[in-house]
């Protein structure tokens, strides 16, 4: 037996000898389930009036994440909307296209909150786009932009086009925990794309080498830039999100996660 | 999978406590290393999960994105310790921990070894060895680089060194 084997042994007995059983209670996390998806679901509907999905800032339908849950837990729905939640469907979560490879991931996960982990391809569902992102590889801490371009790649072999936001989301990351993220809800409107079988289509990003903490979420709605610290040099990684509604699933949002890529922060010059 | 009498994703939620919940326990229990903690933060994953996660999905495709929201929630945690810990540290630090009796001691007790390892060198070591993923989907499962995960286990290896290679020296991680 290997050292690793040895390891690996030892963790299984220790988990089955320590480990709790039957310590969840069904009801009770069904029942916060429940009230955690009630403001998901107020958000699509406002989600659904304006028409904006995607990342350029923190989304409407993000909004709802922010509440805690406590305030929101409420064990009786008081509309129709909730009561839909209650019996376990919504426009957006019920709609008969969510077979296995649709989307399924919350905004908030999304939208790489300060101090979180950021979501990664692998967190998402494949959906036959590719979301690549062209940054420069250096820039300097005393930078106040960083411009880049998020490229979206019909990797199918079908026609695909939906609306998107005008602006994808930048997250800067630093040992695996994001720094910074695009915030401000951004009137900026939608775009739509049509893009054929390999087809390509190349998007305007910004990011910024500041620093944020989950305190600065609550300003994220109107952009939080401005108060924010410049971050130390150093190695970061940075990746895009996208979210796109296609044509066919009109009222299912699909994340677009880009795989992150370097970024070293040098001190300015001189 | 069992029968329930639940619709929808409630029924897949209650399904996957009933057929994965201990082993979802276990998992987190060797992350937090703390039986109550353990329950609290599965729950956390499946509240997370299961408060977004639409209709149709399969249990193992559910049950991935329970034991990614559960590595997520315990890291979170330890972030969030780390400056208590620190003091602690200060305060208490173990005065035997270097005698030999307590090495010896150490090897037979793998909760204690864990407990030596930082949040990130611990999640990558319970991933790797319990759950016995890839470097690479070690790095996906926590959102950090491979690179980062290579350095984790590396690190882990260190501390662990004795209880992993108590008669040799470098510890060789077939991992990749």
């Amino acid at each position: 037996m290997t050292p690793q084997d040895d390891l690996a042994a030892r963790l299984a007995e220790e988990a089955e000898r320590s480990a709790p059983r039957s310590a969840l209670d069904v009801d009770a996390i069904v029942r916060r389930s429940r009230a955690r998806r009630r403001p998901a679901l107020i958000g699509t509907g406002v989600v659904a009036t304006v028409l904006i999905v995607g990342i350029g800032g923190l989304s409407v339908g993000a909004l709802g994440s922010l509440v805690p849950n406590d305030l929101t837990a409420a064990d009786t729905a008081s509309t129709a909307e909730e009561a839909a939640v209650e019996q376990g469907g919504s426009p957006e979560m019920d709609g008969g296209e969510a077979a296995d490879g649709g989307s399924a991931l919350a905004p908030d996960w999304l939208q790489n909150r300060c101090g979180s982990a950021p979501v990664t391809p692998a967190d998402v569902p494949d959906a036959g786009l590719l979301l690549e992102i062209d940054f420069p590889a250096r820039a300097t801490t005393a930078d106040d932009r960083v411009e880049g371009t998020v490229r979206v790649t019909n990797t199918s072999g079908e026609r695909v086009s939906g609306r998107v936001s005008s602006s994808p989301a930048i997250t800067l990351a630093s040992g695996g925990l994001t720094v910074w993220h695009t915030s401000g809800v951004a009137e900026q409107g939608e775009r739509t794309i049509a893009l054929d079988p390999g087809e390509s289509r190349e998007f305007a990003a910004v990011l910024r080498p500041l620093l944020c903490t989950i305190d600065d979420e609550v300003r994220a709605s109107e952009g939080f830039d401005a108060g924010l610290a410049p971050l130390p040099p150093g190695e970061y990684a940075v990746s895009a999100v996208l979210d796109i509604v296609v044509d066919d699933a009109p009222q299912v949002r699909t994340p677009l996660v880009s795989a992150p890529e370097p970024l070293v922060l040098e001190p300015p010059e001189g | 999978m069992q029968e329930t009498a639940r619709a929808g994703w409630e029924g897949v939620l209650e399904a996957l406590i009933a057929d994965r919940g201990d082993a979802l326990v276990r998992y987190a229990y060797l992350l937090c290393g703390d039986p109550d903690d353990a329950a609290d933060l599965v729950q956390t994953g499946l509240v997370a999960t299961f408060g977004r996660l639409r209709n149709g999905f399969a249990l193992e495709r559910a049950e991935s994105y329970v034991r990614r929201a559960i590595a997520s929630a315990y890291l979170d945690r330890g972030r969030r310790a780390t400056r208590w810990r620190r003091i602690v540290h200060l305060q208490a630090r173990p005065e035997s921990v270097d005698s030999a009796a307590r090495a010896v001691d150490l090897q037979l007790d793998v909760r204690a070894q864990l407990e030596t390892l930082s949040p990130r060198e611990r999640a990558c070591v319970v991933l790797r060895y319990y759950e016995d993923l890839k470097v690479d989907d070690i790095a996906d499962r926590l959102g950090i680089s491979a690179g980062a995960v290579k350095r984790y286990l590396s690190d882990a290896h260190a501390k662990l060194a004795d209880a992993l290679a108590p008669q040799e020296g470098d510890v060789h991680d077939p991992a990749g």
